[in-house]
């Protein structure tokens, strides 16, 4: 057998897939809120997770490992979205998001947040559902910390504007 | 905003896939891993002498039924050669290549898809028949072939409104296999478009970088860097020069105007058995926490198998409960489907379902069947003709 000891001991597949179950839930929200399609976001997620499977070098740690599996899905959604830049937005694709929740105002809070501009839903998604600080962001982003306050700034603006006028926040 | 983290932490943590994406990304990993060690320095091709230029026609035109390659590619699965001969709906044109080597030729192989969805599928080869894989890692023996996999940088002329997509392997023969993929939501008749491909490089971590307009997040460049998996440089990483790294230095494109066919799908049909199935059933009330398992009995309504597998449709009044409702259904746990073949083999068939929105206490639900071939990591289709009922849960419904 060609493969040594040492490539092995890199690509521990057990564990890289209780990594993979563990955030593919988490994987999926973020694609869904960057794509606003079911199906689209599965591809998103499922790409990530094929990443990773496929990566053979090792991670510093779970929260290292963490971070890059949000990048390459928000990666993921950026390419699917160029992709399909031009097409009209397939409205049962959002429905089968929005049915999975549980009250109206979820289904309200999450279309505003998916409605951003993809730059500014990305910073929020990030900064309240990942727990990320700016710094981690812009790492992340590859884009200064000036930047990543500026977008929350406006995204956080954005938002509430939407959110008043559904009567969620006021 | 403390509430709306909270709250958008909850809205968040009820969202979940509809398939197990973990699952469908493992097996296109274990497809496609590398399992072996290549060094760089193994690899390393020889430099690009004179270019033999070669160009060369290829029209394949054809008719036949129409498939419905959703459910395939967005999976990911490519498709079977044999499946092409039977699909060809449209037409290749202005194929032509260019290889460091003269030895090498692509061939397309067909053409295949729906009205909205095309994907031509070629092959590139060695004229003498050795393995075009060998070139890039001198595999010693066919297993070892199949493990080296590839990236290659390829341009798709935009389109409004397109989407594309180009996948390739290694084929177990050695020799590689690429698919591009035209992708149109309005439809895809009489429309052409151009696919370039260039440069094969062997298995090594592909990473594609971008930078963004600071102003309105637009991506300015992309650029991409090879870096060797197994022998990790002490600086954790530094790219290696793309040019280090060329096996195959080639480019190759062709253009395709799809024209849709006017025939219709193989289907072979049961209309109303007369026979019931348990169906698990997941029932939630909106707007609560509620959630709880019925079981209850379906009616299988309709079924057929085309070329693509198959479907069966089943229904089920809804009693007991009125007002908002969702439902998911569980049918892998208290159902076995099979596929029956004529001549006697029993195929197991993976499941997709869905249900519809109960309308007046009838839920319409379906499931999709087709098989998984375990050895080839692909979807399998069948013929209808090849099909002679099919079987749930040990009750056998023919076909006619």
């Amino acid at each position: 057998m060609y493969i040594g000891k040492d490539v092995i001991n890199l690509l521990d597949r057990e564990e890289f897939e209780r990594i993979a179950r563990e955030n593919a839930q988490r994987l999926y929200a973020h694609a869904a809120v960057m794509l606003r399609s079911a199906s689209d976001a599965e591809d998103a997620a499922e790409e990530a997770v094929y990443q990773l499977f496929k990566r053979t070098k090792p991670f510093e740690s779970e929260e290292h490992c963490r971070a890059w599996l949000i990048r390459v899905t928000v990666n993921a959604s950026l390419k699917i979205l160029r992709r399909r830049k031009r097409y009209s937005e397939n409205g049962s694709e959002l429905e089968k998001i929005t049915e999975q929740f549980e009250y109206p105002e979820q289904s309200e809070l999450f279309t505003a947040v998916s409605e951003l501009n993809e730059k500014y839903k990305t910073v929020i998604l990030l900064y309240y559902y990942e727990n990320m600080s700016a710094e981690e962001i812009s790492k992340l982003l590859k884009i200064s910390v000036t930047a990543v306050t500026t977008r929350l700034d406006r995204a956080r603006k954005q938002l509430k504007e939407k959110l008043e006028r559904s009567g969620i926040y006021e | 905003m403390n509430d709306f983290k909270e709250n958008f932490g909850k809205t968040m943590g009820r969202l979940s896939a509809g398939r197990d994406v973990v699952a469908s990304a493992k097996i296109r990993a274990e497809a496609e891993r590398p399992q072996r060690k290549i060094s760089a320095r193994r690899i390393l091709c020889t430099a690009a002498a004179v270019c033999g230029v070669l160009v060369c026609g290829v029209t394949v035109a054809g008719s036949a039924g129409l498939i419905d390659f959703d459910a395939v590619f967005g999976n990911r699965i490519s498709v079977n050669d044999s499946e092409l001969a039977d699909s060809l709906v449209g037409t290749v044109k202005n194929f032509k290549y260019k290889v460091s080597d003269k030895d090498y030729k692509i061939d397309i192989k067909g053409v295949t898809g729906d009205d909205k969805r095309v994907v031509v599928i070629a092959e590139i080869l060695r004229t003498d028949g050795t393995p075009v894989i060998d070139c890039f890692a001198n595999p010693v023996s066919p297993d070892e072939r199949q493990l080296v996999t590839l990236s290659q940088v390829t341009k798709v002329s935009s389109l409004d409104s397109f989407g594309y997509g180009i996948d390739y392997r290694i084929g177990e023969e050695g020799n590689i296999k690429l698919s591009a993929e035209l992708y149109n939501v309005g439809g895809l008749d009489g429309k052409k478009m151009t696919f370039k491909g260039e440069n094969f490089y062997p298995a090594v971590e592909y990473n594609k970088y971008e930078r963004q307009n600071e102003t309105d997040g637009v991506v300015q460049t992309e650029y991409v860097k090879y870096r060797d998996p197994v022998e990790v440089p002490d600086n954790g990483g530094a790219a290696i020069d793309l040019n280090d790294i060329l096996a195959l230095d080639m480019k190759w494109e062709f253009s395709f105007t799809y024209r849709q066919s006017d025939k219709s799908k193989q289907v072979k049909s049961l209309n109303a058995p007369e026979e019931s199935f348990p169906l698990n059933l997941k029932v939630h009330t909106v707007g609560t926490k509620d959630e709880f398992v019925r079981k209850l009995t379906a009616q299988p309504s309709y079924m057929e198998a085309g070329s693509t597998g198959g479907r069966v449709d089943y229904v089920y009044k809804n009693t007991g409960y009125v007002g908002n409702l969702t439902y998911v259904t569980d049918v892998s746990e208290c159902n076995e489907i099979y596929i029956i073949m004529k001549d006697g083999e029993r195929v197991e068939a993976s499941i997709g379902s869905g249900c519809e929105t109960p309308e007046e206490n009838i839920i319409t639900c379906s499931y999709d069947l087709f098989y998984w071939d375990e050895d080839s990591f692909t979807s399998v289709f069948i013929n209808a003709d090849d099909i002679a009922a099919i079987s749930i849960n040990g009750t056998v419904y023919e076909l006619n």
